[in-house]
């Protein structure tokens, strides 16, 4: 898994000028007022991942995912803003830059590379105070989304959607087609005309071999093709007209038993719609409570956004607690939520209705295009069928109507179609193809080819029908043993997620909150009427009792630990390629104790990670300082400058390479100065180690002590305490040497010797500060190693042990 | 943690993988959407249009062995 070595940055947000973070894979502590471009460090790596910078995206920029904003304003546009990563795996070193044009670029082309970005995009690198509470106030289908999206369940509950889409669509569509009553209207052509029902082959074969008797043709039918044959053996050709008008007939009477058969559907669906659309519609606030849910939605968004940063009300403009203000907006939203269930169960009993309209439609349609109607033959017929047509669309208009709309829908009684009226049509269409058949009964030859005819064309229509049916029962019935497979699948592979995830975040927020009455925090799936999984919701144990909706019991900095245990739990569970983290400013709301039990959660649970914990809070820098820089952390300052934009001011190990690196290049510019900055950082962590007293100081005036001061308090120190030390330590050289001669004056003007003075200078301070450092075991001799047997101060590994007078 | 806990990813695969397996099924429309999910094109338009597909192919096949007959 990926660390960092070191991050340089040029030309983003606020840095100007190179900001170089030599890290060598050690987890850092910065601190940086307000404003002193922390956050830029940040933006710079999430675009480095992700290609955008989501604060700015909804903030600034739009479409252009946050770039618009993301190089700094003052560099040329003829510069590359560029962020560029060294990781402990080098083939992953990169270089990623953005023009003034706003094209990005990278460096590294490798599959490898492309292949870590890809992973990398689903991890959980970054963590930032706007985004800490996001999951903890979600609502229980927003949690249910945000852990899909963190274990990339997503498509899974994507695919799971369409698996039940699709059956439901099928099943419509077996519903609307209403296929037992066509096979209905196609049996009885075939009754009336064969004498005999054909639900099989074999009965149409021996129905159609008793009608060709009288015509002894010694025709055996036992095929289809037999059918054929036979029918073109006693066709008579002038008689086509009069065979199409009975067919045409047939059709009539044919396709109106179908839409006779369906108007109770019609009516049936409609009425069921009627009534949920009109309870709907009954009380007048329920139509305001719908619209104001698209506001209370939109209000949520706003404030989950961050886009209003203060505790006040974006809309009244009154003061007021931004958690308090989001619970009581999910209060509000859940209630409405109800609401919104029966306008989706209102939608469906729609789209029964529009299913039904539209195949009784599509077969009114299908006659009206009958060569017949259209030559104007049958003006009559047509405006019966016309009729119908008004009719089912008047209650296709009526389902069209908005819920909102001014006018309801009309009411069941008024919205009948006229069902004795089309049966009658039926009857005489039916009738009128009997005696058109009937009228060439002489012509036995014709009749029975008529007969014939007619039946062997309604029974493949039934049969068509039967083989749709089952074919689409076939595909509906997949799709549901599919969705039952499948949402089995997803539960179980989300209670596992869910049992491990929960065990996390318990013991992280726990660690953070002992002793206190909030245990067994689980994420618990939460399943709807029809056992739909609908969202999860975070449970635990409150004084012995089971509750709900952490916002209801906990104080803002409970939640916030609350919200940082399931980031961490997600780092924990997820990054794979990734062994940091960057936590900005993530414990602004928290008070003291949680502070210091969260800098001890990361370096006991998160030891093995690299973090780059970033804070504004002076109080909480010291405090966690003190503990990290002894496990091995870095720590710096960063400062904003009108010219350079955001700057470092250097820690020892960082400053200590650029003095090597100046050197090297035989560069005495700022040497001098960096050598003082160098010893007075190494001298206060001698201090501190050997508990060097230095006079009381407020706060932040504590850190400014100057190397002479630094260097007296340790010669002091160390005097007493024995010879051995004293001399190799040879401090009263250091203080003789020019670059310390002076006071505070003199710290502000660089000193201007040449390069050899300075290497002379910089062996000594080296000398003497390795008389207290060990390049062993990486720490100063201290206190804490005091061998009180022999009377010895010792570094942690006791490489380094000198006389120490008790 | 991570050996016990599968990816979405994961749980599609596998899904995918032993589709097939699954009692009463028609293994025709299963072909379909397997097919459609390795070609990473499943989605809802794909499958409508898929299903009407194997809808004709196979109404198209009782056709023609009824036209053979």
């Amino acid at each position: 898994m990926a660390k960092i070595k070191s991050v340089n940055i040029s030309g983003i947000r606020g840095i100007k000028d190179l900001l170089p973070l030599n890290l060598n894979s050690n987890s850092i502590l910065i601190f940086g007022e307000n404003g002193s471009g922390k956050s830029s460090l940040t933006d710079a790596i999430e675009w480095y991942y992700s290609d955008g910078v989501s604060h700015l995206i909804s903030e600034e920029t739009g479409s252009t995912k946050g770039k618009g904003a993301l190089r700094n304003l003052f560099i040329p546009d003829s510069e590359d803003a560029f962020v560029s990563i060294q990781y402990t795996d080098n083939k992953l070193d990169a270089t990623k830059a953005i023009d003034n044009s706003l094209k990005p670029s990278t460096s590294n082309t490798t599959d490898v590379f492309d292949k870590y970005m890809l992973a990398s995009r689903s991890e959980n690198l970054i963590l930032r105070y706007r985004d800490l509470v996001k999951f903890i106030i979600a609502t229980k289908t927003e949690k249910l989304k945000e852990l899909q999206n963190i274990i990339g369940f997503s498509e899974v509950a994507d695919i799971r959607d369409l698996l039940k889409k699709s059956s439901g669509r099928i099943s419509r569509g077996i519903k609307s087609a209403n296929f037992d009553n066509q096979k209905n209207a196609h049996q009885s052509v075939v009754l009336e005309n064969l004498g005999q029902n054909a639900y099989t082959d074999n009965q149409l074969f021996s129905g159609a071999k008793k009608l060709i008797e009288p015509l002894q043709l010694g025709q055996n039918i036992q095929t289809y093709k037999d059918i054929q044959t036979t029918l073109k053996l006693i066709e008579t050709k002038e008689d086509t007209d009069l065979l199409g008008e009975i067919s045409f007939y047939t059709k009539v009477g044919e396709n109106l038993t179908e839409i006779v058969g369906n108007i109770d559907s019609i009516h049936s669906n409609y009425k069921n719609y009627h009534a949920v659309y009109t309870e709907l519609r009954k009380d007048p606030e329920t139509i305001q409570k719908l619209q104001l849910l698209a506001l209370l939605k939109e209000g949520q968004n706003v404030l989950k956004n961050d886009v209003v940063k203060d505790d006040y009300c974006p809309l009244c403009q009154q003061e007021k607690n931004k958690i308090e203000l989001i619970r009581e907006l999910n209060e509000r939203i859940k209630e409405l939520e109800e609401l919104e269930e029966k306008k989706v169960n209102l939608d469906n009993l729609r789209q029964n209705l529009e299913g039904v309209l539209l195949v009784n439609t599509n077969t009114v349609d299908g006659l009206l295009k009958e060569k017949l109607l259209k030559e104007g033959q049958q003006d009559k017929l047509r405006k019966k069928i016309l009729k119908i047509k008004t009719s089912l669309k008047s209650f296709s208009d009526e389902a069209k109507k908005d819920l909102v709309a001014k006018d309801s829908i009309l009411d069941f009684s008024k919205m009948k179609i006229d069902k004795n009226e089309i049966d009658k049509l039926t009857k005489q269409a039916k009738e009128i193809a009997k005696t058109l058949t009937e009228s060439k009964s002489s012509n036995i030859k014709f009749h029975i080819y008529t007969k014939l005819f007619l039946a062997d064309t309604a029974y493949m229509q039934y049969k068509n029908i039967k083989r749709q049916q089952e074919i689409l029962t076939k595909q509906q019935a997949t799709f549901q043993l599919l969705y039952a497979d499948f949402i089995k699948r997803q539960e179980d592979a989300l209670n596992v997620f869910l049992k491990v995830f929960s065990a996390y975040i318990n013991e992280y927020y726990t660690y953070m909150n002992p002793s206190e009455k909030i245990e067994d925090i689980r994420i618990i799936p939460i399943k709807d009427k029809n056992d739909d999984l609908v969202g999860v919701t975070i449970e635990y144990s409150f004084f012995d009792e089971t509750k709900t909706a952490p916002i209801a019991y906990l104080s803002e900095s409970h939640i916030n630990c609350l919200g940082l245990s399931f980031f961490l739990a997600s780092v924990k569970a997820f990054n794979k390629q990734n062994k940091f983290i960057i936590l900005d400013d993530v414990i602004s709301s928290f008070d003291r104790s949680h502070r210091s039990r969260f800098a001890k959660l990361l370096t006991d649970k998160f030891g093995d990670f690299q973090i780059l914990l970033l804070t504004h809070e002076q109080d909480f820098f010291e405090l966690v300082a003190s503990d990290v820089k002894r496990k091995g952390w870095l720590i710096q300052d960063f400062k904003w400058s009108k010219e350079t934009g955001v700057g470092i001011e250097s820690a020892t190990a960082n400053i200590r390479e650029i003095i090597v690196k100046k050197f090297e290049d035989k560069n005495t510019d700022g040497l001098g100065n960096d050598i003082r900055v160098y010893t007075e950082k190494a001298m206060k962590e001698i201090a501190y180690e050997i508990k060097a007293q230095v006079p009381f100081r407020y706060n932040e005036i504590n850190e400014k002590r100057m190397a002479p001061e630094l260097l007296d308090a340790v010669q002091s120190r160390i005097s007493k305490k024995g010879n051995e030390l004293k001399d190799l330590a040879n401090i009263p050289k250091l203080k003789g040497m020019p670059i310390f001669l002076g006071n505070v004056t003199s710290h502000d003007s660089d000193f201007t010797e040449g390069i050899e003075d300075l290497a002379s200078i910089w062996e000594d301070i080296e000398k003497t500060i390795h008389v207290f450092y060990c390049d062993d075991c990486k720490k100063y001799i201290s206190i804490k190693y005091f061998d009180n047997v022999q009377n010895k101060i010792r570094c942690g590994c006791g490489k380094l042990n000198y006389d120490w007078k008790n | 943690m991570s050996e016990d806990i599968k990816s979405g990813k994961q749980v599609l695969d596998e899904f995918f993988s032993e589709i097939m397996d699954i009692d009463g099924i028609d293994k025709k429309t299963v072909a379909k959407l397997s097919s459609l999910y390795s070609e990473g094109k499943l989605t809802d338009t794909n499958i409508q249009n898929a299903m009407g597909q194997l809808l004709q192919e196979e109404l198209d096949t009782t056709g023609e062995k009824d036209g053979k007959n």
